[in-house]
């Protein structure tokens, strides 16, 4: 079966180009525009000076790092001074922490997207304290409209536990990003060319697997203890997810796969980092086009970005670190401050970030649906797991687009900072599900149910 | 104890012990959080392993269909059916660690029947594929499962594991794989129900060559030997190149394989006067590392004792262009005391200060005894470190820095309850192989290793049991682990919260 799968990808790699997608979600979901969010996240914060914005809330200048969002400018919201409140509130030592005191920086994680702190913090084996809301809105998205996909978790060298994921559901160590574009091209496209009413050995064969393995989880759970069980629940969803994602096409809809183009090393050479992500955003922005998922989560490094070298920024990004043997991205950032040469290293790196960002926004722009385009349905939330000051106690947060009009946006926002920490972080969260059409007030520390202020249109 | 997956040295070692060497799969699987005091392996099965898991388990399956008839011979004058039976319980039986059940048998007949006839139509070998992708993709293969397939023995509250389940214990501890045909006959024959049944089998283990990979495994993690093909040096101190990079790591293995399983010793781990030195360690060594192009073993000069002054713990616990006594003195205080130092707090600069003209490397660390709020926590760790300044950031020995005499001098405080002054390493590490808390630290150690979680009053039996055994025969290893083997913490579980024990 294999072999069957790899000459049916290689059939749509070919022409890939051009091929109409079965099976999509858009008769499901009626005729309305469907509401879209995309999550991207990563670590090591900002050069806050150089983020930071000057001037008013609707007449403003943007700081280095963000100038490649200057096109989008009217459709944006810049926000800050919101921070892990609930993070820094918890009782860190009853959590398994060493003493009372939170490491901050990169325990970031378990709290950007969920809004409670970790439930458990041992041996860099950390849980989250609940669903991150990129995962609750998909959850509830899928009581009332069937996609192929609930949501997509991706992330150019990411990796699974600690520090590679900011997706939870429920308690749990967290769904561990794909990486591999290509695996992600064949997971979201493959087999949605067929012509109606074929049948596909290599499909029903692989069907009868995973009901095998579904039987077999659920015969081989049932004595386990309670944890287990949910560990083994997350297994089973894991298949159920894709036994659904095969179920039988009978819809057709005109919407075209990107083409991937000829396969690379998304491993090892991270000079190749730079083309995975943009094959990433292309496989993402097309996913919504097709209405293949409403809600993905993109990760652009995991907690310390020990692997990424910003070759392709120039020879200064190359070479020997200051406290690494190479000037990789923990390198940079810890040595922001050192001297004009160290931030400016930085503060590149951050917008080099947010120019592909940018280019991602820029695609769902200039596609146009409706009366607009993609981006005004389409949420990007840039935040990052740490804010400065390697914490989390000020954690910045960007949105571009819009949900149908739901957000005022060309806006810069400050809200207020006591005793260096920001404003919980819940009430933007809670924004982003209710703008989404999901019940934001059950999400998160109930404590901080509510949506932030001054947001909506 | 919570679910465990196979991690990935243990599913590719698994893959061999199952198909052969050499079969493996090209399917990269996602990296791995390291459990670093636990030694834990993964428990997560996502979407993404989920996804790789299949990739691999259709790949090892499509590369080993056309040999099924040697791994699995079958006479098929008895018709392909009757083949299909016997592969499941059979050659399955090895796939499950354990006896397949009535239940499970039926399952993956019901799955190849399904195959066969139309609309899929598979041939037999087709098939067979199938089920030999779907049982590696099963629970009952990806999974350190400790339920056993029949009901469990309750004896006082504890869960007594079975046969299988402690020869799956022993092999994956000490030989990071599956059980081999002795195990599994050891198993089925209630050998392994008695505590002097498993010290036998963990005797025969530990005399096999795949024990290495406990020792290699356990103290690799320590000193983060998989670091080392990344391991780069300010080209000003020196430029590591690949044979050197090798040459460390030849002489990490030959000597830890060695001290450890050879001769068994705790204290020659901390302080044997030799090596395993080959020609490109001239580098570090000098003339000692002699000419040999293999790992040839040498007694070294210039203070050098045991694997922490050896190059690849120097080396790796050290910055491109200097040492690091707070790297080094971490490790000696989390690995070899047993002594946890809390993270940095919120909001630290983790790169020491660039070295002015004229300070020596301990001097640019003085704010860690002056400033009160690093003092708490580098007090137990800097001292430490700073027994390891005569090695400078590759560990080649250095009398002086910038002119001056090296101070190596310290004191390691409430060792045994007392506190233990030295000059360098040479007394601070025979300190703590002597000390009761560095053989008790090291008990623990091998003991988390082998249960692969953290520890808890229910293990206080087995750790006190395991120091005197240690103790008794002069520290060597190889009587600890048959000690750990037969001690209820590895025999016994606590049922889960939640578990269904009748």
């Amino acid at each position: 079966m294999t072999i069957t799968r790899r000459g049916l990808l290689q059939a749509i790699g070919a022409s890939g180009a051009l091929i109409p997608l079965l099976g999509t979600g858009e008769a499901h979901a009626g005729t309305s525009t469907p509401k879209r969010v995309l999550f991207v996240s990563w670590s090591n914060g900002y050069w806050m000076p150089a983020w930071r914005l000057s001037g008013t809330e609707t007449s403003f200048t943007f700081g280095d790092i963000l100038t490649p969002l200057e096109k989008l400018k009217s459709k944006v919201i810049v926000v800050d001074g919101l921070g892990q409140r609930v993070h820094y509130e918890a009782n860190a030592g009853a959590l398994g922490w060493g003493k009372d005191q939170w490491y901050g920086g990169h325990d970031g994680n378990p709290a950007v997207l969920t809004g409670v702190p970790l439930s458990k913090y041992a041996d860099n084996l950390e849980q989250s304290g609940g669903d991150s809301v990129d995962q609750y809105i998909a959850a509830e998205l899928a009581k009332t409209v069937s996609l192929p996909f609930q949501s997509l978790v991706v992330g150019p060298w990411s990796s699974g536990g600690y520090g590679g994921t900011v997706s939870y559901k429920g308690k749990s160590p967290g769904i561990t990003p794909e990486s591999d574009p290509f695996n992600l091209f064949k997971k979201i496209f493959q087999g949605r060319a067929l012509p109606m009413g074929t049948f596909d050995k290599a499909r029903a064969t692989r069907k009868s697997v995973l009901d095998y393995l579904d039987k077999s989880l659920g015969q081989f759970s049932t004595r386990m203890g309670t944890d287990d069980k949910l560990r083994i629940q997350s297994h089973l969803d894991s298949i159920r997810e894709i036994e659904r994602q095969l179920g039988d096409p009978n819809i057709t809809m005109a919407c075209t796969a990107p083409d991937p183009g000829a396969s690379f090393d998304t491993h090892d050479d991270v000079s190749n980092y730079p083309k995975a992500l943009d094959l990433f955003g292309k496989l993402l922005v097309a996913s919504f086009r097709c209405d293949l998922t409403r809600v993905a989560t993109l990760t652009l490094s995991d907690a310390g970005g020990d692997n990424l070298v910003f070759s392709w920024l120039g020879s200064d990004f190359t070479g020997k670190g200051d406290e690494y043997p190479i000037r990789q991205y923990h390198d940079i950032t810890h040595n922001a401050g050192k001297s004009a040469d160290h931030t400016g290293r930085k503060i590149r790196v951050e917008q080099w970030f947010y120019e592909q960002i940018a280019s991602i926004a820029s695609q769902l722009d200039q596609t146009p649906e409706g009366t607009g385009t993609m981006l005004d349905n389409t949420l990007i939330v840039v935040t990052n797991t740490m804010g400065e000051n390697h914490d989390s106690k000020v954690q910045p947060f960007v949105l571009i687009g819009n949900l149908g009009g739901y957000f005022k946006t060309g806006r810069s926002l400050k809200y207020p900072v006591t005793n260096g920490l920001g404003t919980a972080h819940n009430g933007i969260l809670v924004a982003i599900a209710n703008a989404m059409g999901v019940n934001g007030s059950a999400f998160g520390d109930p404590k901080y149910n509510q949506e932030l202020p001054n947001l909506k249109a | 104890m919570p679910l465990r997956r196979l991690s990935q040295a243990e599913y590719r070692n698994t893959i061999e012990s199952l198909f052969g060497t050499g079969v493996t799969t090209t399917v990269r699987f996602p990296d791995e959080p390291l459990g670093p005091s636990t030694y834990g392996t993964p428990t997560q099965v996502s979407e993404v392993e989920r996804d790789r898991f299949e990739q691999a388990g259709d790949e090892i399956a499509t590369r080993v269909i056309a040999s099924l008839s040697t791994i699995a011979p079958c006479d098929t004058g008895k018709g392909e059916r009757a083949c299909a039976e016997a592969f499941v319980s059979g050659f399955g039986a090895r796939i499950f660690r354990r006896p397949v059940l009535a239940a499970e048998k039926d399952r993956l007949l019901a799955f190849y029947d399904g195959l066969r006839p139309a609309p899929i139509s598979s041939s037999h070998s087709d098939a067979m594929q199938a089920v030999l992708s779907a049982m590696l993709q099963s629970p009952q293969f990806l999974y350190h499962w400790e339920l056993g397939a029949q009901a469990p023995n309750v004896e006082g509250g504890l869960l007594r594991l079975g046969g299988y389940e402690i020869a799956s214990r022993l092999s994956y501890f000490i030989w990071q794989t599956m059980p081999d045909d002795t195990l599994f006959m050891a198993a089925a024959s209630g050998a392994l129900e008695t505590a002097d049944g498993v010290v036998a089998q963990a005797e025969r283990l530990l005399n096999d060559a795949r024990a290495s990979r406990m020792v290699l495994g356990m103290i690799g993690q320590w000193i983060g030997i998989a670091g080392l093909p990344a391991l780069a040096k300010d080209s000003s101190v020196l430029t590591v190149t690949d044979p050197l990079r090798q040459a460390m790591n030849a002489e990490f293995e030959g000597f830890a394989k060695y001290a450890l399983l050879d001769r068994g010793s705790y204290a020659e781990l901390l302080t044997a006067p030799y090596s395993f030195v080959s020609a490109p360690l001239s580098a570090i060594y000098g003339t000692a590392a002699g000419s040999s192009t293999t790992p040839t073993k040498t007694t070294l000069s210039e203070g050098r004792m045991g694997i922490f002054s050896q190059s690849a713990f120097l080396a790796l616990k050290a910055l491109p262009q200097e040492s690091s006594p707070v790297r080094r003195g971490k490790l000696v205080a989390d690995r070899l005391l047993c002594r946890e130092i809390p993270p940095p707090p919120p909001g630290f600069s983790p790169v020491p200060p660039p070295l002015q003209p004229g300070q020596q490397t301990r001097e640019a660390y003085a704010e860690h005894s002056t400033n009160s709020t690093c003092k708490a926590c580098h007090s137990q760790m800097d001292p430490l470190g700073f027994a390891f300044e005569h090695f400078d950031a590759v560990g080649r020995y250095r009398a002086t820095e910038v002119g001056r005499p090296i101070d190596a001098s310290g004191t390691v405080t409430d060792l045994d309850g007392k506190d233990v002054s030295f000059k360098d390493a040479t007394e601070l590490l025979p300190a703590i192989a002597n000390s009761k808390e560095g053989q008790a630290c090291m008990v623990s150690q091998v003991t988390r290793y082998a249960l692969g979680r953290a520890l808890g009053d229910f293990d206080q039996a087995a750790l006190e049991q395991g120091l005197v055994d240690f103790q008794a025969a002069r520290l060597d290893i190889r009587k600890l682990i048959p000690s750990l083997a037969k001690s209820k913490s590895f025999r016994y579980r606590i049922p889960d919260a939640g578990e269904i024990i009748q």
